[in-house]
């Protein structure tokens, strides 16, 4: 065989060079970064401090750190790669040697980055404002399994980046992340919600997300934890087979 | 002389039932500049695509340094060899002029320095600027310097000057020659022909997805006979349609008009007789826009 094209130290460095350059983009564009971190901190403090007079502070918590967590997952994801993929940046880097993975890490990597900063702030906001008080273990739990479970999210924002065009893009993900997160539960309490809507929610990775969260502070609604990660799995194993068939495709339709 | 860099043979594409390309065949080497034209629609871009393994290879045979391009996406050691830049290609536009060349390079083993490559491509003024708010002529200097970043054997420029004004165009140019003196083989497509008489060691005519011509710009004009006459004449334009060899006769402003004629001298005879007041009058050889024309139109009648 071949030697490989870049060393170990170098593909080292082009995976950190990567990873840099995303999270510098991603930092020089405040209109994406700062709705990402506001939206949930002001749904948080909204209606889990101020409207519930800190009732169920500490669901809410979860709530909006499961919505937070997905945002940035589904829009640099979605949003982002469509718009490399309308400037044929994504086709360059598809004919330069370039491994894919690099590009997948530094995306990824500047995704948990910002998924990270929205459960800090929640903390904070919850800690110290709406007097949550939860073992360390449970704080470091929910972060843990916030951070994880952005993966399938991640995937889903990839397939739709490589699918939808630019200008469509946005609008077309917020149409499906905004009903992601109410169907799953993470707006209103299922139980609030018809019968229906309660059963469908079973089939949602936001519902999963949300159940792993809660389990975490003892408020799921009682499934095995194996369910929930098996779903979450299952999602974001057909996603990534389904954004691999996307990614082999992109060149062909280009005319 | 060695193996050429590209091998085309007996290539044929089509869209549905609408053929593009039609057993095309060629080879190329280092050291020269191909310049592929055609109209829109002869094929060019399919080729281009064909070529770099964006679009799947239908019939006939591609090697690229001697593999087929769907290798171009698997093996980096075939890509690492190619430079390209993809028509209206546009930058991520967050990140510095800098940023972006220290990105490219990290995805080769051996890059040029970039501070030379900077002093090179004169992009020393403009390093911390983002790529969003570039000129025309910045953005596609950048590219090209991308494409150069990895020591190339190979450089394809799909309309590589689009948006350029004319200085930005001519040191462009240079760098391109530079590139070829270092032994590069260079396939351009452009709309400008006279980018392509200005670079090109070799025009590829393409028209209805074949090869029409394949030589040297010079012998492009060369075979072509017709020679144009422009001149302040009063003479009515059907008497001018009436002067020994005349295809063509075009009223420009005022009383110019201009004369396309493949019997230049009779033409002229005849003309200063019966216009004893003509005046301005100035004699060119074909241009390759006109030799464009020409051969692309005639191919066109007698196929009708």
């Amino acid at each position: 065989m071949n030697s490989p094209w870049l060393s170990l130290s170098q593909r080292v460095a082009l995976y950190k060079t990567e990873a840099e350059m995303d999270l510098k983009t991603l930092w020089r564009t405040p209109g994406f970064i700062l709705p990402c971190l506001a939206f949930p901190v002001l749904f948080y403090l909204l209606f889990g401090v101020v409207l519930s007079k800190g009732q169920h502070a500490e669901y809410l918590l979860v709530s909006y750190a499961a919505f937070g967590v997905m945002g940035p997952a589904l829009f640099n994801f979605g949003a982002n790669v469509a718009t490399e993929r309308a400037q044929g940046w994504l086709t360059l880097k598809q004919i330069s040697p370039a491994p894919i993975g690099s590009w997948l890490f530094g995306k990824t990597l500047s995704c948990l980055l910002l998924a990270l900063l929205i459960i800090l702030l929640l903390f904070v906001c919850a800690g110290a404002i709406a007097g949550v008080r939860l073992y360390t273990s449970q704080w470091l739990s929910l972060a843990l399994v916030l951070l994880l479970g952005t993966i399938p999210f991640c995937l889903l924002g990839l397939t739709l980046g490589l699918t939808l065009s630019a200008k469509s893009a946005p609008a077309t993900i917020n149409l499906i992340y905004l009903p992601l997160a109410f169907l799953g539960g993470l707006w209103l309490p299922l139980q609030l919600l018809p019968t229906a809507l309660q059963q469908l929610a079973l089939v949602l990775p936001s519902y999963h997300l949300g159940q792993l969260g809660y389990a975490v502070i003892g408020k799921d609604r009682g499934e095995p934890w194996w369910v929930n990660v098996a779903v979450l799995a299952l999602y974001s194993l057909v996603l990534l087979w389904l954004a691999a068939r996307r990614f082999q495709a992109q060149s062909h339709e280009r005319r | 002389m060695s193996e050429p860099l590209i091998r085309i043979r007996q290539l044929c594409h089509s869209y549905g039932n609408t053929p593009v390309l039609r057993q095309l065949s060629a080879d190329m080497s280092g050291g020269e500049i191909i310049a592929v034209l055609g109209a829109n629609g002869a094929g060019k871009t399919t080729l281009i695509q064909l070529m770099l393994g964006l679009l799947s290879q239908q019939q006939g045979e591609i090697k690229i340094l001697g593999q087929a391009p769907a290798q171009i996406r698997r093996d980096p050691q075939l890509s690492g060899q190619l430079g390209v830049m993809l028509q209206q290609a546009s930058l991520p536009g967050q990140l510095t002029v800098l940023e972006q060349l220290r990105l490219f390079s990290a995805y080769y083993p051996a890059p040029l320095d970039l501070q030379t490559l900077i002093e090179r491509f004169g992009l020393q003024g403009f390093l911390q600027q983002r790529c969003s708010s570039l000129s025309g002529g910045q953005r596609q200097s950048l590219l090209l310097a991308l494409a150069l970043l990895g020591q190339p054997k190979i450089l394809f420029l799909d309309e590589p000057t689009v948006g350029m004004d004319v200085q930005a165009r001519q040191r462009f140019w240079q760098l391109i020659r530079a590139a070829r003196a270092e032994g590069l083989c260079i396939l351009l497509t452009t709309h400008y022909l006279e980018e392509a008489d200005a670079l090109a060691d070799r025009i590829l005519l393409l028209k209805d997805g074949q090869f029409i011509a394949d030589t040297s710009p010079t012998a492009l004009k060369a075979g072509l006979n017709q020679r144009q006459i422009r001149c302040h004449s009063s003479l009515p334009l059907a008497a001018l349609q009436q002067l020994p060899g005349v295809s063509n006769v075009v009223a420009l402003a005022g009383q110019q008009v201009q004369i396309s004629s493949n019997q230049v001298e009779n033409c002229l005879r005849q003309l200063l007789q019966q216009d004893p007041q003509l005046c301005d009058l100035t004699v060119s050889a074909a241009s390759l826009e006109q030799a464009f024309l020409q051969l692309t139109q005639t191919t066109a009648e007698t196929q009708q």
